[in-house]
């Protein structure tokens, strides 16, 4: 369980400021803050996930063959379609001090940097035409190809020793290099090995997580309304916590989300991972932000439709993120459930 | 509101000796002695003006000696009187028949004068200010005053009324339209306006401003030590060349953002004119694609696209005194790089080919060009021959080449292994390296290179190895206080670190961010430092 962290006593105060609300109809607590409401830990959710990446044993200095083609499911479990979701094959050199037995917790801990990836920028590949096997020696780096002897001197273990670099090979959709990623598998270089295959399956990366909504105070604003907003620049200047407890810091947050859903919260942390697809048809709006520290409602659209966000009502359960679109973990750093309330 | 300035006397201030009075005689006797004379004052210090530099303090005068005491009475006369200012007065004559005045006190040493303050006048000073509609963390100050003939003018900015920020102010444009650079965002800020004319200087009230909210997506780098002793301090200007948003920015010394602009690509230069009015942006364009170069006013309401002409530009371009701009771009018959030059007027010439110049054929990778003011050449580097070479700027010709080994020009005994990406010339005599030392299982360095042309010689001087590889990128610079950042680029990494290689601060980008060439300022107003 993650423990949340002392708040200042700015943060702290601030929801004590809102006028007390009814209750939502259960236990879960609820504030009305009106139009206007100020991010805080009490409202935000929390979240927790672990990696397991069992790696792969292969022949060292040799033209490793990667293959995706099995591919149905990325480590989601959403699905991925081999041949057209698939559109960057990254092969990552993480170290030094970046052995395989600490990739996995860093990756959880989301405390990987640039600088823990050897090669930057790493050798990639962009399928086309339904490919979904390559070989080592066509990656290249930005397009620039890569002599075969720079490729066997990279994957010689003798060098890049496995006390302190470890290697991955990443399945992304979209052609930003370091972004997209669907699918990881791992795998650990040894002269001795006769293999020099490389398959990407749905098991490559085990994905666990908890999440919980149900202990959050729910956040009030009026219904039938995007004339509101969401600032959470107090948290970030108390160093407050985010939902998957790190620090809430300036600049991070890149996007917004809001969906509309049938199920109740605790159904909800059961489909976390699955919240932008199960939102209500036409209604899980979603906002690129200008500002680091606020939401203009108005500014959400439906995904699909481009449709404005009309406000909330009182049927089913609405959630509102904060994303983090730089972060390797794509949970978001603040979610809460709002409810229509009127001060 | 106005603030009407005190008057004040502020000319060097002169003290003078003050002699004292003989005391009074009484009765018959001898004359009193003579005192001793005061000596002279020291002259006053110049004066440093609140602004402009006081008058020089008036030297202060020899102490007058005290008059000679008048002699006594005869048999009842009195004393001398007191000396006035000055030394001390003498003592009182002999008196006839009366008691002889007694001995005067000496005049006291005169005072030094006090440090003088600059000149004070009174006048009006009404400032206005808003905040850019495209970079909201510039002010934009206009002003008026009644102060006639106004000869100069600055404004004072900071967050606290101590300010700690001096931003010129251009008498010619009008209404004295003035830039705030170097503000964080959403922040309240003070400033405050000094003009100043030969009648004095005169200040305006206190004001404030709030800058607006960070562009989302910027995320701050991770500063470790947050301070120590040595720094550099002032401002790093940079951009995003992976991540997003892909933006030229500017950070302060804390790692704040206080500059953003997006070009509408990554970039990987960004420079500001030597008159601190105009950054120049440009995307990376490796490999060969789209050439992307923007001249945006500092405000950031002025964008010139010129990228038309600096096609096939690439890495980045360096700006000289006149702003004519330096750069090398693709060349696809030749193989190698073009040395280019784009005038201000936008006209532009080929310098030379890189691969004539190195003396080299098949194709090479240019990634850095500097400007050499102290014999008008060019500077650039070579990432495929592994070699750096200087050409005059008048007719292309080689000056010298760097780890070569088979040019004439060559100047022998300074090698390197694995790539380089950015310099900086330090002096006519003095070069530093970005070595990428693109080897497995190595990492990348800073190298100093002490030059010898007269005798075709060259010898690394100093290194620093932060101990991370970085293949694609990165850059050095000596600053002026010694120290030298070395840039990670593509690692999202800078060290800043001093001369005798210790490492004093180390700033981590977030993962998936990574940095473009760099450049350190110690103020956003005026020519670079290199």
């Amino acid at each position: 369980m993650k423990i949340r962290s002392v708040l200042s006593a700015a943060v702290v105060s601030l929801p004590l400021l809102a006028a007390a609300c009814s209750s939502s109809g259960g236990a879960q607590p609820m504030m009305c803050y009106g139009a206007n409401p100020v991010a805080s830990e009490v409202n935000d959710y929390t979240f927790m996930s672990t990696f397991a990446l069992p790696p792969v044993t292969v022949k060292s200095m040799a033209n490793l063959t990667f293959d995706w083609g099995s591919l149905t499911m990325d480590f989601l479990k959403h699905p991925l379609s081999a041949t057209a979701d698939v559109n960057t094959v990254t092969v990552l050199i993480f170290g030094p001090g970046v052995p395989l037995s600490s990739l996995a917790p860093k990756l959880n801990s989301d405390s990987l940097s640039a600088t823990d990836v050897y090669a930057s920028p790493p050798p990639s590949i962009m399928p086309s035409g339904g490919q979904t096997t390559a070989m080592l020696y066509d990656f290249t780096l930005n397009g620039t190809a890569i002599p075969m002897a720079m490729f066997n001197s990279y994957f010689d273990p003798t060098v890049l020793t496995p006390d302190k670099y470890s290697f991955m090979v990443a399945a992304a959709s979209g052609t930003t290099i370091g972004q997209g990623f669907r699918m990881l598998q791992t795998f650990q270089l040894d002269a001795s090995s006769s293999n020099t295959m490389i398959k990407l399956t749905n098991d490559s990366t085990q994905l666990s997580y908890s999440a919980n909504l149900h202990s959050l105070t729910i956040t009030g604003v009026p219904g039938g309304t995007a004339a509101l907003t969401l600032d959470w620049s107090a948290m970030v200047a108390a160093g407050a916590k985010n939902g998957l407890g790190a620090t809430f810091k300036d600049g991070y947050v890149t996007n917004a989300i809001v969906g509309h859903y049938t199920e109740t919260p605790a159904e909800l942390e059961a489909k976390f991972l699955d919240l932008n697809l199960i939102a209500k048809p036409g209604e899980y709006y979603t906002a690129a932000l200008t500002s680091s520290t606020m939401l203009d409602f108005s500014t959400l659209k439906d995904m699909s439709s481009g449709a404005p966000f009309p406000g909330i009502d009182s049927t089913g359960t609405w959630l509102l993120g904060l994303i983090c679109g730089n972060c390797r973990n794509p949970a978001p750093w603040y979610m809460t459930i709002l409810k229509p309330c009127m001060m | 509101m106005r603030r009407i300035s005190n008057p004040t006397v502020l000319c060097g201030c002169l003290v003078l000796a003050l002699g004292c009075a003989g005391n009074t005689n009484v009765g018959p006797g001898s004359g009193g002695s003579n005192g001793t004379s005061g000596t002279t004052g020291s002259a006053g210090t110049t004066g440093v003006g609140g602004g402009a530099a006081g008058d020089q303090g008036s030297g202060g005068s020899s102490s007058t000696a005290g008059t000679t005491g008048g002699g006594g009475n005869v048999g009842t006369g009195t004393g001398g009187s007191a000396g006035t200012t000055g030394a001390g007065g003498r003592g009182g004559a002999v008196g006839g028949g009366g008691r002889g005045g007694n001995t005067s006190t000496a005049g006291t040493t005169g005072t030094a004068g006090t440090t003088g303050t600059g000149g004070s006048t009174q006048c009006t000073i009404t400032a206005t200010t808003t905040m850019s509609t495209k970079i909201p963390t510039v002010a934009i100050v206009t002003f008026t005053s009644s102060l006639s003939s106004m000869t100069s003018a600055s404004i004072d900015f900071g967050l606290t009324t101590s300010y700690g920020m001096t931003a010129p102010v251009d008498l010619t444009q009008a209404n004295y339209r003035t830039l705030l650079l170097g503000m964080k965002a959403a922040k309240m800020y003070h400033y405050r306006v000094n003009a100043t004319s030969s009648a004095g200087t005169c200040q305006s009230q206190d004001y404030t401003i709030t800058t607006g909210a960070l562009l989302a997506g910027l995320m701050k780098p991770t500063v470790t030590p947050t301070t120590a002793t040595g720094l550099y301090g002032g401002f790093l200007i940079t951009g995003q060349y992976q991540g997003n948003p892909t933006t030229a920015y500017i950070l302060d010394a804390d790692g704040d953002y206080v500059w953003w602009f997006s070009i509408g690509g990554d970039v990987t230069g960004a420079r500001m004119d030597y008159a601190g009015t105009h950054m120049w942006i440009n995307s990376a364009n490796v490999p060969s694609g789209t050439t992307r170069v923007h001249r945006v006013s500092m405000d950031g309401m002025t964008d010139e696209d010129l990228s038309s002409q600096f096609t096939g530009l690439n890495h980045q371009l360096t700006v000289l005194p006149d702003e004519t701009v330096a750069f090398y771009a693709y060349n696809n018959t030749a193989g190698c790089d073009d040395i280019k030059e784009r005038a201000p007027n936008g006209t532009v010439k080929t310098i030379v080919n890189s691969g004539t110049a190195l003396g080299v054929s098949g194709g090479c990778h240019c990634n850095n060009v500097q400007y050499s003011a102290g014999d008008n050449t060019l500077v650039f580097s070579d990432l495929d021959h592994v070699m750096v070479a200087k050409v005059s700027r008048t007719d292309g010709s080689t000056v010298w080449t760097l780890n070569d080994t088979a040019s004439s020009k060559n100047l022998t005994g300074a090698t390197w292994a694995g790539g380089e990406h950015g310099l900086h010339l330090i002096d006519m005599t003095h070069i530093l390296i970005f070595n990428n030392n693109s080897t497995a299982g190595m990492t990348s360095k800073a190298i100093e290179v002490q030059l010898d042309p007269a005798n075709k010689k060259a010898m690394q001087t100093w290194s620093y190895d932060g101990m991370i590889a970085n293949m694609i990128m990165g850059d050095v610079q000596r600053l002026p206080n010694g120290n030298t950042i070395v840039a990670y680029s593509t690692k999202g990494a800078l060290h800043e670190v001093s001369s005798n290689m210790t490492k004093l601060q180390t700033w981590t980008w977030a993962a998936g961010q990574t940095i473009g060439y760099i450049e350190k300022r110690a103020s956003l107003y005026g020519p670079p430092p290199k």
